[in-house]
């Protein structure tokens, strides 16, 4: 039998190829090649990949052909006839679609015609030309540049509660830097609640130009997307890689589910638009929220974990951390992914270690950096004071502010740890449960945060909705989705409403707006909740098979979580 | 109180007269004129009513009634506060609309056409009637509103309401405490806003209220001694409320047999109402008051009774005239040195601090410049890196 090399190609692409199989031996069947380590083993099943190739340039007269590789290998796509236990290799090729073409194989014929079919190559990134995302971006920019110029609305928009609150309002920041130019201290006082750093930022561009603040939101929001694209990117692609691995812990009955690439290749761009013209997310720029930065920082950490460096993923994180306290349940997250996604090999402990040190490096860089402004302790945690002591009432579409505005001071202090460990103790559990699967945890995480904080927006939910999608897979198995999608988008209509009605008309009171706001934070938890009992399911059966039968049972019976 | 023009330009020819005997009767009698009861000359009244709602009709009824005699007795509208905190005679319950009656057969109404309520339904709080009382106003209050009282004016301050030990509740929302009217009393000795003070309370556990005053010229009756509840004294099915409190329904009694040239004194005042009466006992304190309560006639407070007296004769009067003393003069001024504040924002402008501009060229906030523009330079290389790369 002739030994073919299959070597490791490199695309000229922006992303790299991961070389996923290092094989001597190919055998084809009817449809597949299966490719082996080892001649022993030439006599196993077919481990079902499946390949194509290209038919030009293909000479089956002293079979060398040239490969020509598809980067966008279609898994399901049969070879039909190319290989035949026959060993003749016959003409019909499917067609393949963009080509890019690197080296050159050529086989030395012989007089056994082994399989030849070399393969390679699963580059699963999907290059979307520059060009449509230019036109997409510069499309968004418009129109935020187009929201922007109409000032009663941008001023509308900042005055309603879901989209700007005290620890986020627009208002607050220029308050914050004319206290600042007059050399007054900023926390002093009910002004701005924010971080120093970023105030300081801004009166700095302020100072500049007056556009620099419009350029530098529109910008948070493309680098957001752009951040959510490539992280979209390097998770299918991970994800392909972990499940079409050959030694992996797929059972083979569930090839239905599996994930294909022609149906994961609009994603990426599909979560970046949808974080683009998401109209929370719209809202949220327009009307000026500091969030925008807790949401791009948030993000970029998101990209960077996935990409192996504890440094950026840490440095990311402590920004996000920096800004709203509430990211830092993402520690274990950030180091699970550490540990996943590394290209080292070291023990879970050593990174989860490395990841709290690298973290708490960054944390202290900012800390120190806000404290050289100031020289006083309070410019460091003043803002976290505010977001643990929650001593502003005002409304908004969080569970903080109803209770607390009637809470008896002998109590508020009690309450106050009651619903601040609500939100922080689900990483404990969340990290052990879905330790192999450090981006679902992220990516619960941040969405139990944007639920449940001391005063979440409208913007927050906007972030984890676009991620959404990265787990399409998955959503056979959901089990409320129709109403819990239409709860969102009702309870988030209805909330402006049910405020109008209160504050503005005067003939409603607290009860109905924070029935709607409370509606829909249940809405998010229950979509929260829903998914992840749908990707721990979708996972079981990957690993068991779709219908799975049980052991200790000679019957015919199944598990079925397939609704 | 003023001298007759009369009196002043014959007067002023005995300047030029020369003593004579005639000179010492005539002094004589000027000095009984001056010293011979109060040397106050002008009455003023605060009249307070603390309660509302219906069911307290009673107390509006107690204020007015002691608004209507002290008015028949002679002290002016405008020398009168009136303080009603609920406005009864256009309440929609009552049946007798623009009338408040005191009594169940309704003769008298203490309405009337001619009244003038001062301060009205919200605007009686402990605030305005600390700060009527201190003349601590804001600068626009209009007159009517100002006690404008000197040290030569006699004050009657009636209050009614629901009380209890220590304070007299306000409009069901507040309390004035014994402690701040006493301290109220003594800035308004210490400015010298009064001659002499009557307080009369007719509320439950009364006697509370005047225990803590230590400025001197006050005398306090209450209706009631602390543990006591001060009881009203009949109702009118008419209306269908308690109309008149017990106190104040036996001081009427005693008012309305009251001319303004009555001699009666405060000593017959202080029997009114005994305890068979008004099943309350009443309470009196005299002991920071100068005179004797025998000698201090009732006109002296509830009227506006002038002393005059017509001669035709002349009087020497010299700057040192023993009958021009006053008996306040030889009253220790105040304690301390205390310097008038200015209350209302518009005379403080000059008291605004300006903030200190911060120092742009230390090294402290170029070392913080220099080290957020390098944090900020590796964040961007870093966005800039893992959106690449």
């Amino acid at each position: 039998m002739g030994k073919q090399r299959i070597k490791n190609y490199v695309n000229a692409s922006l992303s790299d190829v991961i070389p996923i199989f290092n094989c001597d031996y190919a055998r084809a069947d009817n449809d597949k090649v299966s490719l082996y380590k080892d001649q022993e083993s030439l006599s196993d099943p077919p481990s079902g990949l499946n390949f194509i190739s290209n038919p030009a340039g293909f000479d089956s007269n002293n079979s060398k052909f040239k490969l020509e590789i598809s980067p966008l290998t279609l898994f399901e796509k049969s070879l039909k006839d190319v290989c035949q236990t026959t060993n003749t290799i016959s003409d019909e090729f499917t067609e393949a679609e963009q080509v890019q073409c690197r080296d050159v194989y050529t086989l030395p014929s012989t007089s056994y015609v082994e399989p030849d079919i070399l393969y390679l190559l699963i580059s699963v990134q999907n290059k979307h030309s520059a060009v449509e995302m230019l036109l997409y971006i510069s499309l968004a920019v418009l129109l935020r540049a187009w929201l922007f110029a109409a000032p009663e609305f941008v001023s509308w928009l900042s005055s309603l509660p879901e989209v700007s609150t005290p620890l986020s309002s627009w208002h607050r920041v220029v308050e914050g830097i004319s206290v600042l130019k007059q050399g007054g201290s900023i926390h002093e006082g009910d002004s701005y609640h924010g971080s120093t750093l970023l105030l300081i930022f801004m009166s700095r561009l302020q100072e500049y130009s007056p556009l620099l603040l419009y350029l530098m939101f529109a910008t948070c929001d493309i680098v957001t997307s752009l951040a959510l694209l490539r992280f979209a990117e390097k998770f299918i692609r991970n994800e392909l890689i972990d499940i079409y691995k050959p030694d992996n812990d797929i059972s083979s009955q569930s090839k239905s589910i599996k994930l294909n690439e022609s149906g994961m290749k609009d994603i990426p761009l599909l979560i970046s638009l949808l974080y683009l013209f998401n109209p929370f997310t719209i809202a949220t720029c327009v009307s000026k929220c500091t969030l925008i930065f807790s949401n791009m920082f948030l993000a970029l950490f998101l990209n960077a974990s996935l990409s192996g460096s504890v440094f950026s993923t840490t440095l990311f994180l402590a920004l996000a951390t920096y800004e709203s306290l509430y990211p830092i349940v993402l520690l274990f997250a950030a180091a699970l992914c550490y540990y996943k996604y590394q290209k080292t090999s070291w023990t879970i402990y050593t990174c989860m270690l490395l990841t709290t040190l690298c973290f708490l490096m960054w944390l202290s860089l900012l800390f120190v950096i806000a404290y050289l402004h100031d020289e006083s302790p309070e410019s460091i945690v003043s803002h976290y004071s505010f977001i643990l002591r929650v001593p502003d009432q005002t409304p908004n579409v969080g569970v903080f502010w109803y209770f607390f505005t009637e809470v008896f001071d002998h109590f508020q202090s009690f309450f106050l740890c009651v619903f601040q460990l609500n939100v922080i103790v689900f990483s404990i559990p969340m990290s052990i449960k879905l330790r192999s699967h450090p981006v679902c945890l992220s990516f619960i995480l941040i969405g139990i945060v944007a639920a449940l904080k001391s005063y979440p927006s409208l913007g927050d939910a906007g972030l984890w909705l676009s991620i959404l999608p990265l787990w399409s897979h998955t959503f056979k198995y959901l089990r409320m989705a129709i109403v819990t999608s239409i709860m969102l988008i009702t309870t988030a209509i209805v909330c402006p409403v049910m405020w109008n009605l209160w504050i503005g008309a005067r003939s409603a009171n607290a009860n109905f707006f924070f029935a709607s706001s409370l509606a829909y934070t249940t809405a998010q938890v229950l979509i929260l909740t829903d998914v992840l009992l749908a990707y721990l399911k979708w996972h079981y059966h990957l690993r068991e098979g779709v219908c799975p039968k049980l052991e200790t049972s000679n019957e015919k019976a199944m598990i079925r979580l397939l609704n | 109180m003023y001298l007759s023009y009369k009196l002043v330009i014959p007067l002023l020819f005995a300047i030029l007269a020369a003593c004579t005997d005639e000179q010492q009767k005539i002094t004589k009698q000027v000095e009984k004129l001056f010293k011979g009861g109060s040397s106050h000359t002008n009455n003023w009244a605060v009249l307070v009513c603390t309660s509302r709602f219906w069911f307290n009709y009673r107390h509006v009824a107690n204020a007015l009634s002691v608004y209507r005699s002290v008015k028949r007795l002679g002290i002016p509208d405008s020398q009168i506060i009136l303080m009603l905190a609920d406005d009864m005679a256009c309440n929609a319950r009552n049946p007798r609309p623009g009338k408040v009656y005191n009594n169940k057969d309704e003769t008298i109404d203490v309405y009337g056409s001619d009244v003038e309520v001062d301060y009205r339904g919200y605007e009686v709080t402990v605030e305005n009637f600390i700060r009527v009382l201190t003349g601590r106003l804001p600068p626009d209050t209009p007159r009517s509103k100002r006690l404008s009282t000197d040290d030569r004016s006699n004050v009657l301050v009636y209050m009614t309401g629901h009380g209890g030990e220590d304070f007299l509740k306000f409009q069901d929302a507040e309390e004035i405490s014994n402690v701040e009217l006493a301290d109220a009393f003594e800035q308004m000795w210490q400015k010298r806003r009064y001659h002499e003070l009557l307080f009369i309370i007719d509320t439950c556990q009364a006697v509370s209220m005047y225990g803590k005053f230590y400025s001197p010229n006050i005398m306090s009756i209450a209706s009631s001694q602390i543990g006591e509840d001060s009881l009203s004294h009949h109702v009118d099915p008419t209306i269908g409320v308690y109309i008149i409190d017990r106190y104040t329904y036996y001081l009427l009694e005693f008012l309305e047999s009251t001319r303004p040239g009555s001699r009666k004194t405060m000593a017959q005042l202080f029997e009114i109402c005994p305890r068979h009466q008004c099943i309350s006992s009443t309470g009196v304190s005299t002991h920071l008051f100068r005179r004797r309560p025998d000698q201090t006639l009732v006109t002296d407070f509830f009227g506006s009774v002038r002393t005059v007296d017509t001669s035709d004769d002349f009087l020497h009067i010299s700057p040192k005239s023993k009958a021009l003393e006053r008996s306040t003069d030889n009253v220790p001024l105040s304690r301390g040195h205390f310097s008038h504040v200015t209350q209302f924002l518009g005379d403080q402008l000059d008291q605004l601090k300006i903030l200190p501009q911060p120092d742009k060229t230390s090294l402290g906030s170029k070392i913080e410049r220099a080290a957020s523009a390098a944090f900020l330079l590796v964040v961007v290389m870093a966005i800039i890196k893992s959106l690449i790369g």
